[in-house]
This record gives C-alpha cells, sequence and structure tokens, in this order.
C-alpha cells in the first residue's frame, strides 16, 4: 500500500468512526432519531422548523395551493 | 462530494455509517444544518428541541459545528444563483428545496436522505425533471450500534 493509499484509508477510517464527541449514550439515541422510534416525531419536528420559516420552508405547493 | 440530509448527518456523527451510502466525501446543505441549529437554539417549548435536548452536550456541540473529518457543511455562494432560476422555475420553493436541489445538481447529480418522507414532493418532481437521482438509504440498512 502506497503512502497515498494509506493517507485516503486512515481519512476513510475516520470518516465512518462517526464523531468522537459522541458518547454511547448518544449514539444509541441517535439511533432512535434516524432509524427507530423516534423517527416520526424527527420528522414532524423538521417540517414543524420548515413550516414556521416561509424563506426556509417556501409557501404552499404551486398544486396543493386551494387559491390556485 | 455526495449531498445527504440530516437523517444521514446524524447517523453519520454517531458512526452509522450505511452500507448503501457510498464510500466519499459527505456534504450537508447549509439550509439543513441551519434547521437542525435553529431547533437547537430555538425556543424550548419546539418539538425538535425536546428532541435534541435528548443528546449530550458534546453531542449537541457535534451538532453545532460538525467534525469535519465526518461531513462538512455546504457553502451556499457558489450554488446561489443555480438556486435561484430553480426557485424560479418550481415556484413556491423555499431556501431549502432550491439549495438542496442546485447542490444536488452540482455534485454528482444525486441526493441522498435517510428517510424517504424527507425528500419531499416538490424534490421529487424536480430532481426528476432536473436529472437528479434521489437516494433513500434503507433504514433497515446498517442499524447503528451493530
Amino acid at each position: 500500500m502506497s503512502i497515498g493509499e494509506e493517507l485516503l484509508e486512515e481519512r476513510r477510517r475516520r470518516r465512518r468512526a462517526g464523531d468522537p464527541r459522541f458518547t454511547e449514550a448518544d449514539r444509541e439515541y441517535a439511533r432512535r432519531l434516524t432509524t427507530g422510534d423516534l423517527v416520526s416525531e424527527f420528522q414532524a419536528a423538521l417540517d414543524a422548523v420548515s413550516a414556521a420559516d416561509p424563506l426556509l420552508g417556501g409557501g404552499p405547493e404551486p398544486d396543493t395551493d386551494p387559491s390556485n | 462530494m455526495i449531498v445527504i440530509d440530516e437523517y444521514l448527518a446524524v447517523r453519520l456523527a454517531a458512526g452509522g455509517w450505511p452500507s448503501a451510502l457510498p464510500d466519499d466525501e459527505v456534504v450537508l446543505p447549509t439550509s439543513r444544518h441551519w434547521r437542525l441549529l435553529q431547533a437547537l437554539h430555538g425556543s424550548r417549548q419546539g418539538q425538535l428541541s425536546r428532541l435534541l435536548d435528548g443528546f449530550g452536550p458534546s453531542a449537541r456541540d457535534g451538532v453545532r459545528h460538525p467534525h469535519p473529518e465526518v461531513f462538512g457543511v455546504l457553502d451556499p455562494r457558489p450554488l446561489l444563483d443555480e438556486a435561484a432560476i430553480i426557485a424560479a422555475r418550481y415556484g413556491g420553493t423555499g431556501w431549502l428545496i432550491s439549495e438542496t436541489l442546485a447542490a444536488g445538481l452540482a455534485f454528482g447529480e444525486q441526493l441522498w436522505f435517510g428517510l424517504a418522507a424527507n425528500v419531499g414532493r416538490v424534490v421529487e418532481r424536480a430532481a426528476g425533471e432536473l436529472g437528479i437521482a434521489i437516494q433513500v438509504v434503507d433504514q433497515l440498512d446498517q442499524p447503528l450500534g451493530h
């Protein structure tokens, strides 16, 4: 393995290892949010942020706006 | 460079790289990072704020300042013009949709989501017209901690 390959592999390993600031409890909570029992709540919460900010979330979709 | 959504950002930060996700540098659009940050620093009454309270202080810092070796936050400036064109073409889009589509177009004509429900109808429709492939990582694909 060349030095270039070694460096790329080290970069890949760090990327896949995740953020070292996340504890095991944080990792388990992230699992619940993204693939577990809190997925629906997470999505509803993200949607709520967009809905509260028209600049971010936009207006009604053209095909769903009752005024169209 | 691969453009990801909030679900994949949280998964990657937690070390849960999905096997379906190509092994490449990944970036989160600024608008999607903003959505997480707005919640993190918003009212304690907010639903997402309560959800993110489930993280400890160091992980919350990880959401605020993503680890650069895990994923980056996209610089929106080079995408502004394309995003504005997309916003004009698909009326009713905000910054979230227009930046996401512009980023997908600029980086490999693909967008990666962690959940189908996070794609949205406008992105799905516009992506098809713009030639952007929407990829949704299966929730059962390599769950975290396994």
